[in-house]
């Protein structure tokens, strides 16, 4: 009887296991939430009371706001660069095999190359060129984390799709651009929409390398490590909570574009 | 849409040799120069500068890192801690990936959709989750009191074993997704075959299953390595003094004692010892599958 004992347990403790390890993955953050709303000064479990003061302290207060305001700047710009450029570069990396042979693994170099050796070299590359509090800077570095994402991304949709429409566009006489912009592009929006979205947190999120180089002009991270660092106000839950709602929301919308366009697709 | 659509000036001949609408290298290009500029930039200059001595080249910053001292302690710290957390993620996302991999095609995506969706919220504010359930009035504190089960509360933050928690938390979606994406590979129809053959459900996992999807949990722990290797924020946030990790220390000589020259040095050993023990790893492993004759079953 010891095979279907095997059986009966693994049906039910796997399950239930995968569940603890959800708990154990989403807790932690959804009980940000409820902190972000207690009346204490310090974070004690439960929270107390109920008032939105956190959130009033944060969006009073100019440093938080500054802050905000210039991470989504860097963040739009570097979405922007990287969906762009890693469209570019996914429309040859997902036909031609031999540039990915040789691209593929250099491009995933950001995401093996421990950040902060990319954030010390940006400092260093920064401080020779007079680059130091630039957003410019951090903008194109920003972006190069952002792009082996992108890319693989992209031309994941492009090999599904295939270039079967896109030819004979170009049979029909349309020219390259053309051919992009009416034929393939519209077929492989959502992935580019929702690269672009993951783009945006990818340099939204950041602190390692915003921590070296931005210096006195603090982005929205920056700023919480600095509170986290030192007193640690309720106003890190609020602003914690505000970017896990924003986080779950982005998830959540560019998962339901892509699959509303896989439906249509199938 | 008439304006953009005219007759091709050279023919259908010249359009059937062109291999593919998009083929030109040029579109690489801008991506090639962002990456130049981005990326090949700042890690040359760190070699550069972990080379840099007051009078041309010298080896004395790495003779400093790698030397008898602190730094090789904290390396070797780092070393043991960034593989330690990436075994326990192998070993806590294994079973998980599994689970998705036998889940239904429609929970599949829903289920995985909640795997990652914390992969996407700031590792800050990541950390900032665990300060709540395990600071001195945090959750696991007021339920352990609340029980009656401790008087006082534990100290349980700033410690080896919040870093560790908290890390594993950071990395887990990453080694559950490789692993995953290697078990929807498998050929499941071979799994039938071993019970036809009559194997347990156990045995047939164990000789069938598990040396199949060994690659991809090598993989992942490949990857969750390297990326636990640069950890910055969260032993800064909930380790103590001891659980300072290389990169940390980096920070410190770059911002405060402003040593550049040993902090490239630093990472510049960071960067080839992971990759030596990622390749390592890799080596290993391929012998081990050439030798047991599991390498080549699919």
């Amino acid at each position: 009887m010891k095979r279907t004992l095997w059986e009966q347990s693994g049906r039910y403790l796997l399950p239930v296991y995968f569940v603890g390890v959800l708990l154990y993955l989403l807790l932690p953050l959804l009980l940000v939430v409820p902190m972000s709303v207690s009346e204490t000064r310090y974070l004690k479990f439960p929270p107390t009371g109920f008032t939105l003061h956190w959130y009033e302290d944060f969006f009073a207060t100019p440093g938080w706001i500054d802050a905000t305001w210039r991470s989504l700047v860097i963040a739009t710009a570097s979405a922007l660069l990287a969906t762009v450029v890693g469209t570019a570069a996914a429309l040859v990396l997902s036909r031609d095999g031999r540039a990915v042979r040789i691209a593929g693994p250099i491009f995933l170099g950001p995401q093996v190359v421990p950040v902060i050796i990319l954030a010390l070299g940006t400092l260093l590359v920064f401080s020779r060129f007079g680059l130091y509090g630039s957003m410019g800077g951090i903008v194109l570095v920003h972006a190069v984390l952002a792009l082996p994402f992108v890319t693989t991304t992209v031309s994941g949709a492009l090999r599904q799709t295939g270039d079967t429409l896109a030819r004979a566009a170009r049979v029909l006489g349309a020219r390259p651009h053309e051919a992009f912009w009416y034929v393939t592009l519209p077929t492989i929006r959502p992935a580019v929409i929702s690269a672009g979205v993951f783009a945006f947190f990818i340099s939204f999120d950041e602190l390692v390398i915003a921590l070296f180089v931005m210096g006195r002009n603090e982005t929205l991270p920056m700023r919480i490590w600095a509170d986290m660092r030192h007193d640690l106000t309720p106003v890190v839950a609020a602003v914690a909570s505000l970017l896990i709602l924003a986080t779950f929301a982005a998830v959540f919308l560019s998962d339901r574009i892509q699959r509303r366009a896989a439906r249509r697709a199938g | 849409m008439s304006d953009g659509v005219s007759m091709p000036r050279d023919g259908i001949g010249a359009v059937r040799r062109r291999r593919a609408p998009f083929s030109s290298l040029w579109l690489l290009a801008p991506a090639a120069l962002l990456f130049l500029l981005a990326f090949l930039l700042p890690v040359g200059e760190v070699a550069l500068w972990s080379l840099q001595g007051d009078a041309g080249l010298t080896a004395e910053h790495y003779r400093e890192a790698l030397g008898e001292g602190p730094y090789r302690t904290i390396l070797f710290g780092t070393l043991q801690l960034a593989a330690g957390v990436a075994f326990a993620c192998i070993l806590a996302g294994y079973p998980a990936a599994y689970c998705l991999a036998s889940c239904p095609p429609r929970r599949r995506t829903l289920l995985l959709l909640l795997i990652l969706t914390p992969l996407w919220v700031s590792v800050l504010v990541r950390t900032f989750g665990w300060i709540v359930v395990l600071g001195r009035e945090g959750l696991v504190n007021s339920m352990l009191i609340g029980a009656g089960i401790i008087d006082t509360p534990l100290q349980m933050l700033y410690s080896r074993g919040a870093v560790y928690i908290a890390m594993v938390q950071v990395l887990l979606p990453v080694a559950i997704l490789v692993m995953f994406s290697s078990m929807t590979t498998i050929n499941r129809s071979l799994l039938l075959a071993s019970r036809i053959l009559g194997a347990t459900p156990w045995r047939g996992f164990l000789h069938v299953f598990l040396p199949l999807s060994a690659g991809g949990a090598v993989n992942a722990w490949m990857l969750t390595f390297v990326l636990a290797l640069g950890f910055f924020i969260t032993p800064a946030l909930v380790g103590g003094p001891k659980e300072n990790m290389i990169a940390n220390i980096i920070a410190t000589q770059i911002t405060v004692t402003l040593d550049w020259g040993l902090g490239s040095a630093l990472g510049m050993v960071l960067l080839v010892a992971g990759f030596l023990m990622v390749g390592a790893v890799a080596l290993l492993f391929r012998r081990v599958t050439r030798l047991s004759g599991h390498g080549g079953t699919r």
